[in-house]
């Protein structure tokens, strides 16, 4: 239902995203995470039509979001991250407005039931500009309910709520994600951990993981071993230990492994280390939280980058010998 | 259409609840009041002597738009854009140029509600004397033309910016070259030709016909073609945001 093939955001010199691929089906939440400026909000924009891409295609729902804009545009329900609302209007009068121009049917039913769904149908009558932040907020998610869209794009839809209202906007979320597809991006990781169904990282402008929900919940185990001698064939070794699906150095002497969770691949792990007198100081298994996904992706990136920009560096002093 | 009607009856609740068009409207239409009550005064004490024209006050009721029509129009884009529903508007099954027409009618409505007030003027010369119709209805026609031209380029200076003052003062310095455009033509006094063109191009030349109660073809275009090229250039404006 949202589909970006090869998106690239370039703004003069600086790339904003480069070659973001994913797809998200029906009945999907999918979390968007990633540190700020990391390009969230410009796939967003792209997504949602606001702005062309610099290379790549959207679509939503199957509608190329510039060739196709209006059909694409008539299926999506976008929550900005500024959220977009006239203050000098009443609540039910800025929904009718955002209702007649994407043609709802029956629509002060219509608007009637998403206040009611958002928790607002009291403040209906209320002057935009006199409501708090949390309920500003949620007059931009009504207003991207509305008319029952197929695609659901939300920035940051539960910043400023207090607790109880972040509650309800999840239960909320979760309920719409049923029949919908729903991307959105949020800073608070544990939301992902509830209401997601998948999540994709990006890091700067790159997609750095894309993983069901399950997967994380079930399947990573992950061993935090540490060495007092690391040799520099250490990590290959122990990447090939039986059990072990994948294997980081996270500090000099600090390894990540991802294992399968049996008692045997701790064994053989240990067992590794002290034939090769490495000098094991810890091992410890740990189950992955998304926390930890989320940090060891940055650590990833943030070692690709140094490693990049060193080669870049590298190059440009033998040119500059030559 | 039917969209940008919508976007436009949004927007004239907007304006309704904005002081500075109001404020623009009630100066403007307060002076040409005190200029039409001044002309019947005179009247009233030498009949005869100065004959009470309309043409006087709708000159200064035009002339007064020139700061006016970019006051009504400096918010319609800029504050869109500075508050970011302009993101909405682009993200709505709503093309760029309904917005723009939207936004032009908008504006267009509220001139026309200012218009309309001075139609007390020739009301009182008809209850008290014999005034030439025909002129007056070309005058009208004139003053809503000379509107529609000022109001699409204060609209483009508005989508230039998204602050509203400076979309204020680029909307007046736009009108002012246009209206100003008859003055390199005076130097040119060699060549009868340039001069006219120059005075052709003026925003302020045109209108003189329709208040000596003639309507020419190309005082009608000039003021259209106006309309219609600033809008188009609003709308490709706002296209153009989209690529930042």
């Amino acid at each position: 239902m949202i589909e970006a093939d090869g998106l690239t955001k370039q703004y003069g010199q600086f790339t904003a995203i480069q070659d973001v691929n994913f797809t998200c089906k029906q009945g999907e939440v999918v979390g968007f995470l990633g540190p700020n400026g990391a390009g969230k909000t410009t796939t967003m924009r792209i997504l949602t039509g606001y702005m062309p891409p610099t290379h790549g295609n959207a679509y939503i729902a199957g509608h190329h979001t510039i060739h196709q804009t209006m059909e694409a545009r008539q299926r999506l329900g976008y929550l900005p991250e500024t959220v977009p609302l006239y203050p000098e209007m009443r609540v039910e009068d800025y929904l009718a407005f955002m209702g007649q121009i994407r043609r709802v049917d029956n629509l002060w039913d219509r608007i009637d039931a998403v206040l009611e769904d958002v928790g607002l149908l009291d403040r209906a009558e209320s002057f935009i500009g006199n409501l708090s932040k949390g309920m500003r907020q949620r007059v931009g998610l009504a207003q991207a309910l509305l008319h029952d869209p197929d695609v659901l794009i939300l920035d940051e839809p539960t910043i400023g709520l207090d607790p109880a209202q972040i509650v309800e906007i999840r239960q909320l979320i979760t309920e719409l994600g049923k029949k919908h597809t729903v991307l959105l991006s949020t800073h608070i990781l544990a939301e992902v951990e509830q209401i997601c169904t998948r999540v994709i990282m990006i890091i700067d402008g790159r997609i750095w993981a894309d993983m069901p929900m399950e997967e994380i919940r079930q399947g990573g185990n992950i061993l935090q071993v540490k060495l007092a001698n690391p040799t520099p064939d250490t990590l290959s070794v122990l990447s090939q230990v039986p059990g072990v699906t994948d294997a980081h150095q996270i500090t000099g002497n600090e390894f990540n492994l991802t294992v399968d969770g049996r008692d045997e691949t701790r064994i053989q792990v240990a067992e590794t280390a002290v034939n090769n007198h490495w000098g094991l100081l810890e091992l410890t298994q740990a189950r992955v939280s998304l926390e930890t996904i989320f940090l060891n992706k940055l650590k990833e990136a943030e070692a690709a980058y140094t490693t990049e920009q060193l080669m870049e560096e590298l190059d440009e002093a033998v040119a500059e010998e030559e | 259409m039917r969209n940008a009607w919508i976007v436009a009856r949004r927007e004239l609740g907007a304006i309704f609840v904005q002081p500075i068009a109001y404020i623009f409207t009630i100066v403007v239409v307060g002076i040409t009041g005190l200029i039409f009550a001044a002309q019947l005064a005179n009247y009233a004490i030498q009949p005869g002597v100065v004959p009470v024209d309309l043409a006087n006050v709708l000159g200064t009721f035009t002339f007064l738009y020139i700061f006016a029509a970019p006051a009504i129009t400096m918010r319609l884009l800029s504050e869109e854009q500075r508050s970011g529903t302009m993101e909405l508007l682009m993200t709505l099954p709503l093309r760029d140029g309904e917005v723009v027409l939207g936004k032009f009618m908008a504006a267009f409505i509220f001139y026309m509600v200012a218009t309309a007030l001075t139609l007390v003027y020739p009301f009182v010369l008809i209850q008290f004397g014999n005034p030439d119709i025909g002129p007056i209805l070309t005058s009208y026609l004139g003053v809503l033309l000379w509107g529609a031209g000022l109001l699409a380029i204060g609209l483009l200076a508005s989508a230039l910016s998204d602050n509203q003052m400076v979309s204020f003062i680029l909307g007046f310095g736009l009108i002012l070259v246009l209206y100003l455009a008859f003055i390199p033509g005076r130097f040119f006094t060699a060549s009868p030709t340039v001069a006219l063109v120059f005075n052709e191009l003026s925003f302020e030349s045109h209108l003189n016909n329709f208040m000596r109660g003639l309507i020419l073809a190309k005082d009608v275009v000039y003021y259209l073609g106006i309309t219609a090229v600033f809008l188009f250039a609003t709308t490709r404006v706002l296209e153009s945001r989209r690529w930042r």
